[in-house]
C-alpha cells in the first residue's frame, strides 16, 4: 500500500545500520584489545608483585641462615671443643641452644633449626610445636652425616648456602599430614681458622610462600610450579606434590604444548594459547639461587570471559543507542513520509476522480514545498483540462452535428434523385406503351380488331411507328442507365460467368445487325475461357453496344468478337474493318452526344450514349475501355473483366494447368473501422463504384462532385479519409490537396489522389498521401485505404 | 377466366379491355383502389394491377392489404415503374409477376395465359 513509505523507512534504517555495525565492530575489537592488554599489564605486574614477595621471604631465610652460621657461640663451640676446652664448650653450647629459641620463637617462619658438627651430628635442634620453639632432647638428636644436602652443604665456600627443594615433611619415611611443605636451607659453620666445623639447617614452612600465590577474582587461577612440573600450589589438591607424593600429575604433562614456553622463558604472556584458548596465561620465573638449583614458574590465568564481561555492557549501551536511533529513524521517515504521502494520496484520489470524468476536483494542499507548488499546478492542469474538455465535447458535437446533417442531406438527395429517376421512367414509358402496346395489338392480334384486315399501306407505317417507339425505348433505357450510374443507383449484379454463353447470344444478336451487309462475324476465343466475375446483364450490354458500333461503321470486310485470359484478367475486343476514327476525334470518343464527325448521327444513327455507358459500365466493373483505331482500316474496341476465383467460381478450373487467379474484392476480407470519407470525383461511374465499396466495407461517404465544395466540406466534416479526383470542375485536386495541408486541422488527414495517365507528372511523394491510378478497382481502393490508415497508426504511435 | 384490372390509364385500360374480349376473358377494370377492395369480393381468378394510381403508389398498398385478407389468386403488377427498387418493391408487396410498360401485346397475352 505505502511503498514509498516503506522504501524511506528501509533507507533510514540502512543508513543508519551501515555506521551503527561498523562503530560496532570497530569498537568492541578496539576494545577487547584495550581490555586485553590492560589484564596483561595488571597480572604481569600482579604476578612480579607475587614473585617479588616470595623472593623476600627466600632472601629473609637466607639471611636467617648465614647469619645463625655465623653466630659467635657455634665458632665458639667448634673451636673450643677441638681445643679440648669442655667447659667453654658447653657454655657456648648453651648459647648457641638460647640464640636458636630465641629466633625460632620470635621468626617463627621455620619449624626446625638444627646445628650439626663436622660428623652430621645434631647438636643443637629446634623444633616449633603449637606455636612454641621447643629444644629437642639430647637423646632424640639424629646423625644426618650420610644426608646428601649435609655433604654438598659441608663443601660450601663461606657465605653460600644451598636450598633444598620444597618438600613435604617426612617422618620415618613416612609424608607427613597434614602435609607440612618446608624449604631446606643450609650453610656451613667455620672455625675461627677458617676450616669447615659444622652446618646449620633452617627448616621454612612453604605455607607462607604458597600463600602468597592466590586469586584475585574466582575465575583466576594462580600456580607455584617447581621446574620439574610439579605443581606446589594453585592445582586442586590431588595434584600437587607429585614428587613425593610419587604421583604423575605434573603440570608439563597437563599442558605439554603451553608449557614448553611457561617453564623455559623468564617471563611473559599468552592469550587464547593452545592447550588453554579459553584464559590469559601471564607467568614469571621465582627463583634466588639458580645456582643452588630452585627454579620456580609462578603462572597465573584469567578467564576470557572474565576479560571481556566488560564489553558485554558496552555492547549493551551500543545496541540500546542503536535501537533507540532505529526507532528515531523510523519514526522520521514515517513523518516525512506522511509529509509526502498525503498531499499524494490526495493528489491521486483527485487524479482518480479526475479520470473518471469529475473535472471540477481541485485539491487543497497548503504547503509551501514542492509538493505545495504540485498541487497548484495540478489544479492548473485541471483547470485547462476541463476547459479543453468542454470546448472539445462542444466541438465534437458540432463536427457530429455538422456530420449527421450532411449524412442526411446526402441521404435525402439520394433517396430524391431515386424517386426522380423512378417517376421519370415511369412517366416516359407510360405515353410509350399507348404507342407500342396499341401498334403491336394491330399488328399482332388481329382478334382484338374483329379480324378486320389491316392494309397493307398501314401496316408498314404502324410497324414503322412501332419500331421508333422501341428505338425511343432504348433511347430512354439508355439515358436512365446513365443517369443512374450517375446518381449512384447503377447496381451490379456479379456472379461467375461463363463467357462463351454470353458470347454465342451476342453473336446471335449481331448477325441480324450484318445481315443486308457483306459483314462477316468472327469469333476468336478458346473454348476455355476462365470465368470472369461480372453482371451477365451489362458484360452482354457493353458487347452488344460495341457490336452495334462496329456494325453501323463497318459496309464490307468481318467484325471479331476476341477473348483471351491475360494477367487474372480476360481481355475482349471488338474489332472492325470499317472506316476507322481520326486521331483528333479519338480523345471525344467517350464524350457523351459525340460521334467521330458531325452529323453521322444522321448517316449512322444512334445517339452516342452507347460508348458512353459501355465505358461506364466497364468502369465499374474494374476495367477500362480502350479503343485504337486507325482510319480507313477499322477500330479495335477492348476491355478487361476480372477473372473469378475458384471458390466465386463454385468449381475447379477446367484447365489442368495452374491458373493465375485473382481475389476479387469481397467486402468481409477489408475489416477496420469505420470511417468517415470525403470523396470528390467527377466521374459518375469511378464516384458510383468508390462509393458503392466504400459503403460496402462499413464506412460513411459523402461524395461530392465539385471541387469546391469539396474543400468546404473537407475544412468543416475533418473527415477521416478524403478521395480526390486530379481533375475536378472549379477546384482541382492537387490545389485542394495544398490548401488542406495549409490548414492545420487538415494537414496530417490521409487522402488519396485518383490519377489518370495524363496526371502523373504532377504528383510529388508526401505524407499520408497515396495515388490510385484510374482504372481503379475496389480491391485496390480498400487496400490502399488500409495502407494509409495503417501509416496514420504507426505515424501516431511513434 | 374472372380478371380485375386495377387501371387509371383509359388508354391502356381500353387496350387490355379489347384484348379481353378478343381472347373471351371476362374483364372487371376499376380506376381507384376504393372500387377494386369493392370488385375483390368477386373473387376473380386473376387480378392485374397498375401500381401507380391517381399520381400515387397506390398499387402496393392494395395488394398488400389483399395478400393480409388472405387473397391467394395471382396478381400481376402492370406498370411503367421499372428501376431494380421498384421492382423488388412488386414482388415484395405480393405480387406473383411483373409486365412493364411499355409492353407489346404478346408479351401480356404470354404472361396472362401462364395463369389461366
Amino acid at each position: 500500500m505505502n511503498k514509498l513509505q516503506n522504501r524511506l523507512i528501509l533507507t533510514f534504517v540502512l543508513l543508519l545500520l551501515i555506521p551503527t555495525a561498523i562503530i560496532t565492530y570497530y569498537g568492541s575489537t578496539t576494545i577487547t584489545n584495550q581490555l586485553i592488554e590492560t589484564a596483561r599489564t595488571n597480572a604481569l605486574q600482579n604476578n612480579r608483585r607475587t614473585a617479588a614477595s616470595i623472593e623476600e621471604f627466600l632472601n629473609r631465610a637466607k639471611s636467617d641462615v648465614l647469619f645463625l652460621s655465623r653466630i659467635s657461640s657455634a665458632r665458639t663451640y667448634i673451636d673450643t671443643l677441638a681445643a679440648g676446652d669442655t667447659q667453654a664448650a658447653r657454655t657456648a653450647l648453651s648459647g648457641i641452644q638460647t640464640t636458636f629459641l630465641t629466633y625460632g620463637q620470635n621468626v617463627l617462619l621455620y619449624n626446625e633449626i638444627s646445628f650439626m658438627d663436622r660428623t652430621g651430628q645434631e647438636i643443637v635442634h629446634i623444633k616449633l610445636a603449637d606455636g612454641r620453639a621447643v629444644l629437642t632432647a639430647r637423646s632424640d638428636l639424629q646423625n644426618l652425616g650420610r644426608a646428601a644436602y649435609f655433604k654438598k652443604t659441608l663443601e660450601l665456600a663461606q657465605g653460600r648456602i644451598l636450598i633444598s627443594p620444597l618438600n613435604l615433611t617426612m617422618d620415618n619415611g613416612q609424608v607427613v599430614t597434614p602435609y607440612q611443605p618446608v624449604i631446606r636451607f643450609s650453610a656451613p659453620v667455620f672455625t675461627t681458622l677458617g676450616d669447615v666445623g659444622g652446618v646449620v639447617t633452617v627448616n621454612m614452612l612453604a605455607d607462607q610462600v604458597l600463600s602468597l600465590v592466590k586469586p584475585n577474582t574466582s575465575g583466576d587461577r594462580a600456580y607455584l610450579i617447581d621446574s620439574d612440573g610439579t605443581y606446589l600450589t594453585g592445582a586442586d589438591s590431588n595434584k600437587l606434590f607429585a614428587r613425593d607424593l610419587k604421583t604423575d600429575a605434573l603440570f608439563t604433562k597437563d599442558y605439554p604444548r603451553d608449557s614448553k614456553y611457561i617453564m623455559n622463558d623468564v617471563e611473559g604472556t599468552q592469550f587464547e594459547a593452545q592447550d588453554q584458548p579459553d584464559v590469559l596465561q601471564v607467568y614469571t620465573r621465582v627463583g634466588l639461587f639458580s645456582q643452588e638449583g630452585v627454579q620456580w614458574t609462578l603462572y597465573y590465568t584469567i578467564l576470557k570471559s572474565d576479560i571481556l564481561s566488560s564489553i558485554t555492557s558496552s555492547r549493551l549501551v551500543i545496541i540500546v543507542v542503536a535501537a533507540i536511533s532505529l526507532l528515531v529513524a523510523v519514526l522520521a521517515a514515517l513523518f516525512i513520509t506522511r509529509s509526502i504521502t498525503h498531499p499524494v494520496e490526495t493528489l491521486t484520489r483527485s487524479a482518480i476522480a479526475i479520470s473518471e470524468g469529475d473535472l471540477k476536483q481541485r485539491v487543497t494542499i497548503r504547503d509551501r514545498s514542492e509538493i505545495g507548488t504540485l498541487a497548484n499546478a495540478f489544479n492548473t492542469m485541471t483547470e485547462q483540462l476541463s476547459i479543453s474538455y468542454a470546448t472539445l465535447e462542444k466541438r465534437v458535437e458540432e463536427r457530429t452535428a455538422q456530420l449527421a446533417e450532411a449524412t442526411r442531406r446526402a441521404e435525402t438527395a439520394s433517396r430524391t434523385k431515386s424517386v426522380f429517376l423512378s417517376n421519370m421512367s415511369h412517366e416516359l414509358r407510360t405515353p410509350l406503351n399507348v404507342v407500342i402496346g396499341y401498334t403491336s395489338s394491330m399488328l399482332n392480334m388481329p382478334q382484338m380488331y374483329d379480324n378486320a384486315p389491316l392494309p397493307q399501306v398501314y401496316r408498314q407505317d404502324i410497324q414503322l411507328i412501332m419500331e421508333n417507339g422501341r428505338y425511343l425505348l432504348g433511347l430512354i433505357n439508355d439515358i436512365l442507365d446513365l443517369s443512374k450510374i450517375e446518381a449512384g443507383k447503377l447496381e451490379l449484379n456479379c456472379i461467375a460467368v461463363d463467357l462463351n454463353e454470353t458470347f454465342q447470344g451476342v453473336i446471335a444478336t449481331s448477325v441480324g445487325l450484318v445481315k443486308d451487309k457483306a459483314v462477316q462475324i468472327r469469333p476468336d476465343f478458346p473454348d476455355d475461357l476462365p470465368k470472369v466475375w461480372a453482371d451477365p446483364m451489362r458484360v452482354r450490354q457493353i458487347i452488344l453496344n460495341l457490336m452495334s458500333n462496329a456494325s453501323k461503321f463497318t459496309e464490307r470486310g468481318s467484325i471479331t468478337l476476341q477473348a483471351h485470359a491475360e494477367d487474372g484478367m480476360v481481355r475482349i475486343a471488338v474489332i472492325d474493318t470499317g472506316i476507322g476514327i481520326p486521331e483528333a476525334a479519338l480523345k471525344y470518343i467517350f464524350d457523351r452526344f459525340q460521334q467521330a464527325e458531325q452529323g453521322t448521327e444522321k448517316q449512322y444513327g444512334g445517339t452516342g450514349l452507347g460508348l458512353d455507358i459501355s465505358k461506364q459500365l466497364t468502369v465499374m466493373h474494374g476495367g477500362e475501355l480502350i479503343v485504337k483505331s486507325v482510319v480507313g482500316q477499322g477500330s479495335t474496341f477492348s476491355f478487361t473483366l476480372p477473372v473469378a476465383t475458384v471458390q466465386e467460381a463454385g468449381l475447379a478450373p477446367v484447365s489442368d494447368e495452374p491458373q493465375k487467379v485473382v481475389k476479387i474484392f469481397a467486402p468481409e476480407d477489408v475489416k477496420f473501422e469505420q470511417q468517415t470519407v470525403l470523396l470528390a470525383e467527377d466521374d459518375a461511374a469511378t464516384r458510383a463504384m468508390i462509393q458503392r465499396a466504400l459503403e460496402q466495407a462499413g464506412h460513411i461517404v459523402v461524395a461530392m462532385d465539385d471541387g469546391a465544395q469539396a474543400l468546404e466540406a473537407a475544412l468543416s466534416l475533418l473527415p477521416d479519409v478524403i478521395i480526390l479526383d486530379i481533375k475536378l470542375p472549379s477546384t482541382d485536386g492537387l490545389e485542394i490537396l495544398e490548401k488542406l495541408r495549409a490548414n492545420p486541422e487538415t494537414a496530417e488527414t490521409p487522402i488519396m489522389l485518383c490519377t489518370a495517365r495524363d496526371d502523373l507528372e504532377k504528383v510529388s511523394t508526401q505524407h499520408h498521401v497515396l495515388y490510385l491510378h484510374k482504372p481503379i478497382t475496389p480491391e485496390q481502393l480498400l487496400a490502399s485505404m488500409q495502407e494509409l490508415l495503417s501509416q496514420l497508426i504507426v505515424a501516431k504511435g511513434s | 377466366m374472372k380478371i380485375l384490372y386495377i387501371e387509371d390509364e383509359p388508354n391502356d385500360a381500353l387496350l387490355v379491355q379489347r384484348y379481353a374480349r378478343a381472347t373471351s376473358h371476362q374483364l372487371t377494370v376499376v380506376n381507384n383502389v376504393q372500387d377494386a377492395i369493392t370488385a375483390s369480393s368477386g373473387h376473380p381468378d386473376l387480378i392485374l394491377v397498375d401500381v401507380v394510381l391517381n399520381q400515387a403508389r397506390q398499387g402496393y398498398d392494395f395488394v398488400r392489404e389483399l395478400r393480409d385478407q388472405g387473397f391467394t389468386c395471382p396478381i400481376i403488377a402492370v406498370t411503367a415503374l421499372s428501376l431494380p427498387n421498384d421492382v423488388e418493391e412488386c414482388y415484395a408487396a405480393g405480387c406473383n409477376d411483373i409486365v412493364t410498360k411499355p409492353y407489346m401485346i404478346n408479351e401480356l397475352a404470354e404472361v396472362i395465359n401462364r395463369y389461366a
